[in-house]
């Protein structure tokens, strides 16, 4: 055992040996590293979100839902390469950018190498685009779907990547979003939401008075998997964003804010779930998982432990809260996409101007600390603001795809199910575990 | 009293079972079978063929008063034409009726 961790270790640090000539060198060496593992763990949260929207959906729509995650992972790669990263990171004017397509000439500038960089922020994409298939899940066409995914991933996440990581306006400004609670997540989300909105709710979702009727999930096992890998990616996703390895306080404190909210997130919304409807619900819970990581995502490296737990809570109460808006306002999200990561990630965001501090490396501490309401503005403007463009954006876009190829399959099809009637394939096959009601 | 049992499309439940429901037919039972249809489906599996003969489908079981056949039936079948017009219904003789909490029999039971 002690010889394999010694040969492992060899060749874990094989790169910074080889270039151990100078002190520089293993640096780049080490935040090289860190980036691409981290850049890893976030690919596998693709595991994660298959796992979550296939437990939430129907049998019927199991094979739909992964085959829709999968192909995010396809289209938001080679969109983010041939268009995206040029809007979001190419030189341009302070709404998007405009040179760097298909990578070419750039280079890296001797920090980072910009392949590593490209790959941390291509995962990333994947992550906001996949979010809205769980809000659209059960009655969406998969091949508006696909036109959906490209399109997010090329044109729209990019642009907001760009005003706040790009060196667009809002990162002028002073708007600070460390791993992406308004860049990736309120992205995904507020899409998500837009798309729930225009395909409408699924058949048998609402009542004719109205009233709300639970669709479950095919299977919690699922669901609960995919949550803890998504947790586990999370570290990778905060704690990479760093995107160099020279302040260990800074990773540590970045991780245990990971934990310690998404732990206060399952604690709220199972407390508060419990309390409300009598029984500790585990969807619910896990949801408050999600809704907590989201959350803790803008600030994870400028709050302390104990605010980390307070923002988590908050967002474990507020998952449900939202779960149960959208019940009001009839719309359909199967997954809980815009509870999760619309609602939250705005939450987070502006969580930043109140638990922020300056000695952890923000530009003005945050109300609870005395720096006044000047972050705080700026957090709510900027979240606010690239809500508000996802919106109409993706109304467009959403439009488009409606009046060439269709949004929502036809009532035949959504009551029989989209793995026969759009992939004619089972999800589990062989076993008589299927009903349509 | 009648033993109506339906053979129809899982898609066809929800409809089959609203209209039942409107009209106050508030006990059945279903169950998930296969059966065979007029056809032999050609599907594919990771681009190998593969042929289908055997179908998922519901079975809906319905016991009734001699009075109520004729609503049931019309229930199910208006049901049925809502989502594509499938199925097959049986009705039969039923002997007797016994429930287990009252040890009512017959008509009484139902």
């Amino acid at each position: 055992m002690k010889r394999i961790f010694h040969y492992s270790t060899f060749f874990l640090l094989l790169p910074v040996i080889v270039n151990a000539g100078d002190t520089s060198n293993i640096q780049l060496s080490l935040d090289t590293l860190w980036v691409l593992l981290a850049a890893f763990m976030v690919f596998f949260m693709q595991a994660g979100f298959g796992m979550v929207e296939a437990g939430l959906t129907r049998t019927k729509n199991a094979v739909n839902i992964l085959m829709k995650n999968t192909m995010d992972v396809g289209m938001a790669s080679l969109g983010f390469f041939v268009f995206g990263y040029a809007i979001m990171f190419g030189n341009g004017n302070s709404f998007m950018g405009f040179d760097g397509w298909l990578l070419l000439g750039v280079e890296s500038d001797g920090g980072l190498p910009v392949y590593a960089f490209w790959l941390f922020q291509a995962v990333f994409v994947g992550t906001a685009a996949t979010i809205v298939s769980g809000g659209v899940a059960e009655r969406m066409k998969f091949k508006a779907y696909l036109l959906y995914s490209l399109l997010i991933s090329a044109l729209v996440y990019p642009i907001v990547g760009h005003w706040t990581w790009g060196g667009g306006w809002l990162a002028d400004l002073g708007f600070y979003d460390f791993a992406g609670s308004t860049v990736v997540h309120a992205t995904g989300g507020f899409a998500a939401l837009v798309g729930a909105m225009m395909l409408g709710p699924r058949i048998g979702k609402f009542n004719k008075d109205g009233s709300p009727n639970s669709i479950s999930g095919h299977s919690m096992p699922l669901l609960m998997i995919g949550v803890i890998i998504l947790w586990f990616g999370w570290f990778g996703f905060n704690a990479g964003s760093s995107l160099e390895f020279t302040d260990p306080e800074l990773i540590a404190r970045i991780s245990i804010n990971t934990l310690l909210a998404a732990a206060a997130g399952i604690n709220a919304s199972m407390f508060y779930g419990w309390f409300k409807f009598g029984k500790p619900d585990l969807a619910l819970t896990l949801n408050g998982a999600l809704a907590g990581l989201v959350g803790i995502t803008a600030g994870c490296s400028v709050v302390s432990p104990l605010s980390a737990i307070v923002i988590g809570s908050i967002a474990g109460v507020f998952v449900i809260l939202a779960v149960q808006l959208l019940d009001k306002l009839k719309i359909d999200d199967p997954v809980g996409a815009f509870p999760v990561h619309g609602f939250n990630g705005v939450w987070g965001t502006i969580a930043v101007g109140i638990f922020g501090q300056k000695s952890l490396g923000l530009a003005t501490d945050g109300i609870l600390f005395g720096g006044g309401f000047g972050q705080l503005g700026i957090q709510v403007l900027g979240t606010l603001a690239t809500a508000l463009f996802v919106v109409i954006a993706m109304y467009v876009v959403f439009k488009i795809i409606d009046k060439t190829v269709g949004l929502r399959v036809s009532r035949e099809e959504e009551l029989k199910g989209l793995d026969d009637s759009e992939h004619s394939m089972e999800s589990y096959s062989g076993f008589q575990i299927f009903t349509t009601d | 009293m009648k033993f109506i049992i339906a053979l129809i499309r899982p898609e066809q439940l929800p409809d089959i079972k609203q209209a039942l429901f409107d009209s106050e037919f508030r006990h059945m039972t279903a169950s998930t079978v296969m059966g065979t249809a007029p056809k032999i489906e050609q599907k594919q599996f990771r681009g190998v063929k593969k042929e289908i003969s055997l179908f998922n489908r519901i079975r809906l079981e319905i016991a009734v008063e001699d009075s109520k056949v004729e609503a049931v039936l019309s229930c199910i079948s208006q049901g049925a034409k809502e989502s594509g017009g499938y199925g097959k219904v049986f009705v039969l003789d039923l002997v007797d009726v016994m429930t287990v909490w009252t040890d009512d029999r017959g008509e009484d039971a139902l």
